[in-house]
């Protein structure tokens, strides 16, 4: 369609004027969006009663969304390379708010299959493309420091819940007639409706925002280092096919699992876990609160830790991450309740690292396998996102219901699983020890992202340099 | 026209797009950042309860 042409990657090439602080901005546009997925819960109660069903099929509506999201990221990612962010992030926006949509008359027909295809199936294809779309582009615009680029757009999946509970609160809240003491079905329609409106509106914003860099573009003063200079961090490209054949993307599918799993694991059973670990001193309110700690923390971490690692090295980065977190873990099972501070400290270190995992992933994934492909690798890793959310809800749960069942109570039943996870991050570590450059064999025929040849031109409002000339194939690249 | 007038008005033209850049920016974050303030903000409220009881 002539009149979508605008969305091709060619049209949405940034000219003069236009300023790589945008890019985050835009990419925070679909991220606070799709971070809705993990406030679904607040509408659980409503839900459960208007369709008159079982809780547990209510949550069958997030687990469709999950592994759409899952599966869209891993077949979408090619898709979303060749067409560019910006028709992903339209596509992204269409997806999530005709699932609100579709969901909403599902609610209101009674067809709880309609809010299963709505919501679960078309909007978690929504995620998945959103979650990836913004993350090659940000690499592309801010090759100095792609962790602080990456950390700041996946900030926004963990903040998008935040600002989706409290919402979606005050619109049942704000819409319903029936008495507080009853489920607020009747405004569960209007609140889809209102939340796939918004939601489309403020994600067309980064849709419009969004440019990628000219070829060859780069930094103003910014020097890419010289091949070889550090072998953790390629100048060569790899497909997003190839890197599957590569033993640096599964170590990192094994990094990323065990890194989820484990703070999964916690996050899962945060509230119990805190008050069967001090049940004379925690009430429910101040376990929702430690919940909401948590969640800032997982927030915060993202940033925090993906910054830090354009300094350090994705490498000690996860070092850190999966070595100190199992030392952590350790510490939580031993000692976890001498104190209330103690756990929660432990818990909140624990829990940013955690989000750190997922922030820092792409940029490791750059620095692995180049820009060419990234995004699609991205999506492809996210795999182990999936399989990280069946595992690490499911070894807590098991476990600690065996504890249970042997008559072991308290802190002592939460020990074995939290154990399994310091092996887990140990397994981890050793994943990530084994990392090293990927083999010249896999490496693509494809311009090397800043060839020698082209000299940067000085831009006029300062968005970086601009090149003078059409980058060449270098030698050396296959 | 004067050398002087002929200077300010070239430099008008590179300070204009400068302006409407920054603008753009502001405008930009400020879009994302309110409602991610306001989200945060409603959370350490909800943590709060973990410190006050």
């Amino acid at each position: 369609m002539s009149s979508l042409s605008f969305l091709d990657r060619e049209r949405s090439v940034a000219g003069p004027g236009y300023s790589r602080w945008l890019v985050p901005p835009a990419a925070l546009a679909i991220h606070l969006c799709i971070g809705q997925v993990y406030a679904l819960s607040v509408f659980k109660t409503p839900l459960v009663a208007r369709f008159e069903t079982s809780e547990t099929a209510i949550a069958i509506v997030f687990s469709i969304a999950i592994v759409m999201l899952g599966l869209s990221a891993a077949f979408g990612g090619k898709w979303m390379e060749r067409n560019g962010p910006r028709k992903a992030m339209f596509v992204s926006a269409v997806c999530f708010s005709s699932g609100l949509l579709i969901g909403s008359l599902g609610i209101s027909t009674g067809q709880l299959w309609l809010l299963y295809l709505g919501y679960g199936f078309v909007g978690g294809i929504g995620l998945g493309i959103g979650y990836i779309s913004p993350v090659s582009t940000l690499i592309k615009w801010f090759p100095d420091r792609p962790g602080l680029a990456t950390g700041m757009a996946i900030m926004g999946f963990g903040g998008g819940a935040f600002i989706a509970s409290a919402l979606s609160a005050r619109l049942l809240s704000g819409y319903t007639s029936l008495p507080a003491d009853q489920p607020p079905t009747d405004a569960l329609v209007p609140a889809f409706v209102t939340l796939g409106l918004a939601y489309l509106v403020f994600m067309m914003f980064g849709v419009f925002t969004v440019r990628v860099p000219p070829e060859g573009w780069k930094p103003p003063g910014w020097t890419p280092k010289e091949a070889g200079t550090d072998k953790m961090m390629t100048t060569a490209n790899v497909s997003a096919d190839n890197a599957l054949r590569t033993r640096q993307f599964w170590f990192l599918w094994v990094v990323l699992f065990c890194n989820v799993t484990a703070g999964i694991g916690i996050l899962e059973q945060a509230a119990p876990m805190i008050r069967d670990f001090f049940p004379d001193d925690v009430t429910p309110a101040t376990a929702a609160g430690f919940v909401g700690l948590l969640s800032l923390f997982n927030m915060a971490g993202r940033f925090v830790w993906s910054s830090t690692s354009d300094y350090i090295g994705r490498k000690p980065t996860y070092m850190i991450y999966l070595g100190v977190g199992g030392v952590l873990f350790f510490f939580l099972a031993t000692a976890g309740n001498t104190s209330v501070p103690v756990f929660v400290l432990l818990a909140c270190v624990i829990i940013s690292f955690y989000g750190g995992g997922f922030a820092t992933v792409p940029a490791y994934l750059k620095d692995m396998f180049g820009t060419f492909q990234v995004g699609a690798i991205h999506g492809r890793l996210l795999t182990a996102w999936s399989a990280a959310g069946v595992a690490g809800p499911l070894i807590v749960n098991v476990i600690t219901e065996n504890q249970r069942e042997s008559g072991v109570t308290g802190a002592a039943a939460y020990r074995p699983s939290l154990l399994v996870m310091v092996g887990l991050l140990g397994l981890g570590f050793l994943a990530n020890l084994l990392v090293r450059p990927v083999a010249d064999k896999h490496h693509e025929a494809v311009p090397d992202a800043y060839p020698e040849a082209v000299q940067p031109e000085p831009d006029a409002v300062g968005a970086g340099s601009r090149v003078s000339a059409t980058p060449t194939t270098q030698e050396g690249q296959r | 026209m004067s050398p002087q007038s002929s200077t300010q008005d070239a430099q008008t033209d590179i300070e204009q797009p400068m302006k409407g850049l920054r603008v753009r920016l502001a405008f930009a974050w400020a879009f994302v950042g309110i409602p991610l303030t306001f989200g945060v903000f409603e959370t350490a409220k909800k943590a709060a309860a973990l410190f006050t009881g």
